[in-house]
């Protein structure tokens, strides 16, 4: 299609959607808007710009993506949350946000676990612990041991959670690290090519590398062995408690009615498992997977319970 | 390799890589590509990656090298359009175009306008073939090499940037560097990323992500500069019929200017590009600051030197290309227009990094041929356009100024759909004009305010890696060469001087 | 304050303010830390004093200066400050800000048009509505057809 067309082609979509098409079900009055509190060109954005390109085409409603980054996400998410519940807002964020977050040491507390109603999942974040492939061990007893042996190793952290996500883990396995901040996947990869820092967790960015043999996994930090490096084990198979679980998840504002939350929720639940959703997540090494809105919100509670009781807040 | 073997493979690369940017598809949209790229540079605040966040979705349909040329050519048509806007009207189109403000507007004012941009548009072009040139012949090895810059050697980088910076204003030098340390203190406003520490944040949840780029560069240039004028000594709008070509064409004096400085540009700008993460700003100060070095008459920059304009653009497109350099072959993206590039690659199934160079041949050298395309294709539709854009200047400006206005605000709302960062653009106008007043240059701010928090980052991660040790700085060659070259660049003036002198007071 | 060396004075002493508090406000707020782990106060109060002793330097070499040779016939005339046409250019920039989210993009032009143009006060009523239209439908076309950005032509607050 050319752009022309494209052109053409949103602004009878829009024209249809405005005059209002009557169907049986709910119908936005309006755009629907999915604000992804993080920078445009991020994982999150660009898999939430892939999801709202299908849900446009299943449903012939206007989905835009509104990025609204700033405070690693507060500033979005907080938005969501006081936005009208008329089912024309959802959000589109993780789940460290409401699990992790609110309990910070240096929280503001205007975002709580339940602060937004949550709609569904669009996969896990294929979070994983990478080190270059030349480095003196394999797994994270490996690991240990480095540190025990050498000194410190250097963590380069990509998030505040990830790093109290570490920490949980350091104590059981008897990792002793030093961390740095970086500002994203790219840099703290970077700094591990490079061999400027031992090792680094990372939410997908390092698949490339992993597969032409640059760096290797230590351990996968899912409930599932990424298949692009299935030898390696997962955190739970190495004998200590995954952390974090972390998903790409929708959220909207609290108060929806029933009517409009089930339309939605049956909107996002086709475009997940559309073929263009499944195609893309594997090309980034994940499933498309949607727990729906009860699934979780279960998720969510228990994840913040725990961490909750480990922040001590 | 042998030397004849590298030439025959490189010889069938390139015409694999012709024959893909030139099938009518992919030339059709790499004029899109840089045509949107140029108009939206042109519109101050416009940035390039509202404008490839935007297309996104259109480029699910197209082949996957058809969309990147199209995104490439976006950005890097945004870094030739965004030097119109700081020439015409002061108000730089990007960021990294504020320094072509500093010499451009005053050409502008002197009635040069058409020779500055169609310079501009000549040194642009040597940039970026000079930048794809090197892409071309090094890439493979420079992506390893931009590995071992770690963070001793970013520090030390971006010292050498921050020296250069404070001799980038005309006036006195303590002011220059005052005005850089300023600019580092507004950049270390919001959330520290080591500690997670909010600072002189003052309970506004805006400023956790510091105060924004655009908006403050908008307002110390471009609002001040619109304040200035609409009373000031504004000069008489230009009869649109006193715009010929003999207006546009440069003299032999300036062709002569041309060469050598485009060239020192485009060495910078191919260097500093191809480290993920510097961006095109810090090449376009440093190639700033070196022209002024190596001048024979230092005095003229500021008021008009052509060298001031074309140098910084050439260095600043040399960086826009070889900043995919690490993003293609390393799989790193230097900046969020790139990481959007690295998604598409990613959607289409295109895996980057050493081995998209052996599995997808057609792809990578059909971008770089495409990158010659759509440079050519810009200087074609640039220079005739210079006759449009000198006729901006002939628009009264009471009604110019209204709408620059509004061509800023939009722009810095739309970045974060954010109204504080208006508040930003208004604040800064007040701080601007004061500067202004004062006699404060306003260009090492703004790269005080960018280098000055990657600083303290890189400064900060090479004492936790080696916990404390302060040799870290300088037991690595690449470090210690970066501390002798700083050290180089504020010495060679004051010792000059001293010599200078000396050999006065000996006469005497 | 009509020559270059008041206003040199007035900028020495600004720096030398703003560096102080920003300085004080680190030491007094945020850890400082040691090398191996720096806190998040010692960077900026090093840049705090850093502006500080800029500032001084400043100060310095204007009195200095002064000193040497009578301050009033040096240098060219700088430049008078306009303070009308800043306050009306900031105030049309808050009408923008304060109306493009709730209203939409077409009044917040409006609005920017209407008091941006009393800094020049040149601009009949129509031809000025007349501009303010022109960027609307301009700023329609880019934006929002083009770009397809989410900002609304015409909101209604509710």
């Amino acid at each position: 299609m050319t752009f022309r067309a494209m052109l053409f082609a949103a602004a009878v979509t829009m024209a249809a959607t405005l005059s209002g098409a009557s169907r049986a079900d709910w119908q936005p009055s309006g755009p629907i808007t999915i604000i992804v509190p993080f920078g445009a060109g991020g994982s999150t954005d660009i898999f939430g710009r892939v999801f709202a390109t299908e849900m446009q085409k299943q449903t012939g409603w206007t989905v835009l993506v509104e990025n609204r980054p700033g405070a690693g996400g507060l500033i979005g998410q907080i938005a969501v949350a006081n936005a009208k519940p008329d089912g024309q807002t959802l959000g589109l964020s993780s789940t460290s946000m409401f699990a992790v977050e609110p309990f910070m040491p240096d929280a503001s507390g205007e975002l709580q676990p339940d602060s937004v109603d949550f709609m569904g999942t669009l996969s896990v974040i294929p979070y994983a612990i990478v080190a270059g492939s030349k480095a003196p061990f394999d797994d994270l007893k490996g690991l240990a041991e480095y540190s025990k042996a050498k000194g410190p190793a250097k963590f380069s952290s990509t998030s505040a959670q990830l790093t109290l996500a570490m920490e949980q883990l350091a104590k059981e396995i008897g990792i002793k690290f030093v961390a740095a901040q970086t500002s994203g996947s790219g840099e703290s990869l970077q700094l591990v090519a490079g061999r400027h820092a031992d090792f680094t967790i990372s939410g997908g960015v390092h698949v490339p590398f992993v597969l032409d043999g640059r760096m290797k996994v230590l351990a996968h930090f899912m409930d599932e062995r990424g298949s692009y490096a299935a030898n390696a084990k997962t955190v739970d198979e190495q004998g200590a408690v995954l952390p974090l679980r972390n998903y790409f998840l929708f959220n909207a504002p609290k108060g929806l009615p029933a009517d409009v939350k089930a339309t939605l929720a049956k909107a996002i639940d086709n475009a997940v498992n559309s073929d263009a959703v499944r195609k893309y997540g594997e090309s980034i090494f994940v499933t498309a997977r949607n727990l729906g809105p009860e699934g979780s919100t279960k998720d969510v509670m228990e994840q913040a319970a725990v961490w909750k009781a480990r922040l001590g807040k | 390799m042998e030397p004849a073997s590298f030439f025959s493979e490189l010889s069938s690369n390139l015409a694999v890589g012709l024959a893909t940017a030139l099938t009518l598809e992919n030339l059709a949209y790499c004029a899109l590509g840089v045509t949107l790229g140029t108009f939206l540079g042109a519109l101050p605040g416009i940035g390039v990656l509202i404008a490839m966040s935007m297309l996104f979705p259109v480029t699910f349909h197209l082949p996957a090298t058809a969309a990147i040329i199209m995104l490439g050519g976006i950005y890097y048509g945004t870094a030739y359009g965004g030097s119109i806007s700081s020439i015409l009207l002061n108000v730089p189109g990007t960021p990294a175009n504020a320094v072509a403000c500093l010499d451009g507007h005053p050409m502008a004012q002197q009635g040069r306008a058409g020779v500055a941009l169609s310079m501009t548009a000549v040194s642009s072009f040597i940039g970026a073939s000079v930048g794809i040139i090197i892409m071309m012949f090094f890439a493979p090895v420079i992506a390893e090499h931009a590995l071992d810059f770690g963070p001793a050697e970013y520090f030390m980088l971006i010292l050498l940037g921050l020296l250069a910076a404070s001799t980038v204003s005309g006036g006195s030098p303590l002011k220059g560097v005052a005005m850089v340390f300023f600019g580092i203190a507004l950049g270390l406003v919001g959330t520290d990323l080591n500690s997670g520490q909010l600072r002189y944040v003052f309970g506004i949840v805006e400023l956790r992500d510091g105060l924004g780029l655009l908006g403050i560069a908008m307002g110390v240039f471009g609002v001040t500069e619109i304040v200035a004028t609409i009373r000031g000594a504004r000069p008489e709008p230009v009869d649109s019929r006193s715009i010929t070509l003999k207006t546009m064409m440069p003299t032999r004096d300036d062709v002569a200017r041309l060469w050598m400085p485009s060239l020192r540009g485009a060495g910078i700008g191919s260097f500093i590009g191809a480290l993920p993460g510097t961006g095109s700003m810090i090449a376009s100060f440093m190639s700033y600051a070196v022209e002024r070095r190596v001048s024979r008459e230092p005095e003229r920059f500021g008021k008009g030197a052509l060298e001031g304009v074309i140098a910084p653009e050439a260095a600043n497109n040399a960086a826009d290309q070889t900043a995919f350099i690490p993003t293609l072959t390393l799989g790193i993206p230097g900046s969020p227009a790139l990481a959007l590039i690295l998604g598409i690659l990613l959607i289409h199934g295109v895996n980057p990094g050493p081995t998209m160079l052996s599995e997808r041949p057609d792809m990578f050298w059909g971008l770089v041929m495409s990158f010659w395309v759509g440079n050519i294709l810009l200087l074609i539709l640039n220079i005739p356009l210079i006759g449009v854009w000198v006729r901006v200047l002939s628009i009264p400006y009471r009604l110019l100024y209204p709408s620059i206005l509004f061509f800023v605000c939009i722009g810095a709302f739309s970045v974060n759909n954010a109204v504080f960062d208006l508040w930003t653009v208004a604040g800064f106008a007040v701080l601007g004009y004061c500067m202004r007043l004062l006699g404060l240059p306003a260009a090492p701010l703004i790269l005080g305010y960018v280098l000055g928090p990657m600083m303290e980052v890189q400064f900060r991660r090479t004492l936790i890696f080696s916990g404390g040790d302060f040799t870290a700085f300088v037991d690595r060659p690449i470090s210690l060469t970066l501390l002798f070259v700083s050290i180089a660049v504020v010495a060679a003036p004051a010792l000059l001087h001293l010599r200078g002198r000396l050999r006065r007071r000996a006469t005497t | 304050m009509q020559t270059q060396h008041g206003r040199d004075l007035v900028a020495g002493g600004a720096l030398v303010v703003f560096g102080a508090s920003f300085a004080g406000y680190a030491a007094t707020n945020f850890k400082l830390g040691s090398f191996a782990q720096m806190g998040p106060g010692m960077f900026p109060l090093v840049v705090g004093a850093t502006v500080v002793a800029l500032g001084t330097a400043l100060l310095l070499t204007t009195v200095l200066r002064t000193w040497q040779r009578s301050a009033a016939s040096e240098g060219p005339e700088p430049e008078r400050a306009d303070w009308r046409t800043l306050v009306i250019v900031v105030l049309s920039i808050a009408v923008f800000a304060l109306l493009v989210r709730r209203f939409g993009m077409a009044p917040a032009v409006v609005g920017l048009v209407l008091v941006s143009s009393f800094a020049s006060r040149e601009l009949p009523l129509p031809k000025m509505l007349a501009l303010a239209a022109g960027l609307a439908v301009m700023g329609w076309a880019i934006f929002i057809v083009m770009l397809g950005l989410p900002i609304k032509l015409l909101a209604w607050p509710l």
